[in-house]
């Protein structure tokens, strides 16, 4: 099983941050505006890329997640030159999907989760088509991700951290822009959530994340079928994505340890949740 | 044309919803089928639908269904470029409806497709189709279960590096919009009689 994570730029990357894990998504998926963002700037992907050969991991590039025409254009540069270095290509709009599948039939495609892949009947057409992995709707329980599991296609999970509730066409940061004196793309380096009673949310580029981190430290177990497991790290500080890295690879190769499970906890400002694994809310946790 | 939803396929409400029987009596109306199902379980109940369009929000369904309806691509599965569209024609849809927050740049899509636009629509805070809210904060799935509770419409607070700056909601918006489609879709199954966008339980706790 394949522990991944995700960097947005080249300054968010260090060998240290990223040893725990197997596979690195390069890139931001919910902005092209993100400072040094990896899917636009080819010569900081192309040295993301070496490092991670040279570290030994295999590299995955995202796309933006939700193109407009005007945005075309950006995301085949993208993909052609992600075809061209990378081990992968992710993709969260249908249309690009196909259009990679289409136009780069050797090159294996990403299933990003904001990609909708509810039921086992897109998963098998999206197969088909010749995609290689998918991550499914991440309002899907595990039961159900089991069946898109058992036709033949490759699943990706995330096991820990914030998850997209929703994305838009719009960047809901900047309009605060004025109030805090910083314009794009500095302001999303800080932090940012909406909080309304016990309910707490991160906006980040077009995407709102969950406040709380879905966290499966303690049910990994029950998602070990996956092909991959996810540490989303996209919208997080070095340290944390190391951090969470190094417990989640310990409680792969060595088991449960209260400690790191403690530690897990202290990380995530805003608490943690299980998703929606257990055909619960999506904020809530279940113990183990 | 008016749209109608089929009961227990259909996004928002079964409230407002129909039976099978009560579709087929109708005249010149299209099926909603909009809800995320397997393709199969779309593809068997359109087969009893006399009515010759229906709308649906599912890809394999829609290669399914379109080789003997004239289906429409929901607005569910969030068409946003020339590449959807070219996915969605290969499918064999015949439409796809364009979310509202695209109609300033509806003439640049591809019109290989017949493309169906807002004419009225509450725009809301994420993309129709991308949005899982509701479900994160309430178990009710709008993909799902048809439901949404609405949670955007709460008031926020606003915590910049700790510190509230500012209160915000992101209520959903009734907007009516002067656009150009092959059809012009008026949005009603939000709005109760009065023409009132349904909040769920969050209409006391919404700011406007």
């Amino acid at each position: 099983m394949e522990l991944t994570t995700n960097v947005p730029n080249l300054e968010s990357m260090s060998e240290c941050s990223l040893k725990p894990y197997d596979a690195v998504y390069l890139g931001m998926p919910f902005c092209f505006e993100y400072q040094g963002n990896l899917i636009t700037e080819f010569d900081d992907l192309e040295v993301a890329v070496n490092l991670l050969r040279k570290w030994g991991k295999k590299a995955y590039v995202t796309t933006f997640a939700v193109p407009r025409n005007k945005d075309l254009e950006k995301v085949y540069r993208t993909v052609e030159k992600a075809a061209e270095i990378a081990d992968a290509i992710e993709a969260s709009n249908l249309g690009v999907i196909r259009y990679i599948t289409r136009e780069y039939p050797d090159v294996r495609v990403h299933v990003g989760g904001l990609a909708n892949v509810y039921t086992v009947s897109t998963a098998e057409l999206l197969y088909s088509l010749g995609v290689s992995r998918i991550m499914p709707a991440y309002e899907l329980p595990i039961e159900d991700i089991e069946k898109i599991k058992e036709t033949g296609v490759e699943v990706e999970l995330v096991a820990h951290g914030k998850i997209p509730v929703g994305i838009g066409h719009e960047c809901f940061l900047k309009r605060f822009s004025d109030t805090v004196g910083k314009d794009c793309p500095k302001i999303c380096m800080d932090s940012m959530f909406f909080k309304s009673e016990e309910l707490v949310l991160k906006p980040f580029g077009h995407a709102t994340l969950s406040g709380k981190d879905i966290c499966m430290y303690e049910h990994i177990e029950k998602i070990s079928f996956a092909d991959a497991l996810r540490i989303e790290t996209i919208s997080e500080r070095i340290g944390y994505r190391e951090a969470v890295g190094r417990i989640y690879r310990r409680r792969i190769e060595k088991g449960f340890s209260k400690t790191d499970f403690e530690k897990l906890k202290e990380l995530a400002e805003h608490g943690i949740a299980n998703g929606f694994y257990f055909n619960k809310a999506g904020q809530l946790y279940i113990p183990g | 044309m008016k749209f109608v939803g089929l009961k227990g396929f259909c996004r928002y409400s079964d409230s407002k919803a129909f039976d099978l029987n009560e579709i087929n009596k109708m005249d010149n109306v299209a099926v909603a089928l909009n809800r995320v199902k397997e393709a199969d379980e779309i593809e068997e109940v359109c087969k009893k639908i006399k009515h010759e369009t229906v709308i649906l929000n599912e890809i394999a369904a829609i290669r399914n269904v379109s080789k003997f309806k004239k289906v429409v691509a929901s607005v569910g599965l969030t068409p946003l470029n020339n590449e959807d569209i070219k996915f969605l024609k290969e499918l064999g849809a015949f439409a796809a409806v364009i979310p509202p927050e695209l109609n300033s740049e509806i003439d640049s899509f591809d019109k290989s497709l017949k493309l169906e636009v807002f004419g009225l629509a509450t725009v809301e805070m994420f993309y129709k189709g991308k949005c899982i809210l509701s479900a994160y904060f309430s178990n009710k799935s709008v993909k799902r279960q048809g439901v949404c509770r609405k949670e955007c419409s709460r008031k926020w607070d606003v915590l910049y590096n700790g510190s509230k700056i500012a209160e915000i909601t992101f209520k959903p918006e009734m907007r009516s919009f002067n656009v150009n489609g092959d059809f012009v879709k008026y949005e009603g199954r939000q709005f109760n009689k009065y023409g009132v966008i349904e909040d769920g339980i969050n209409h006391k706790r919404s700011k406007s």
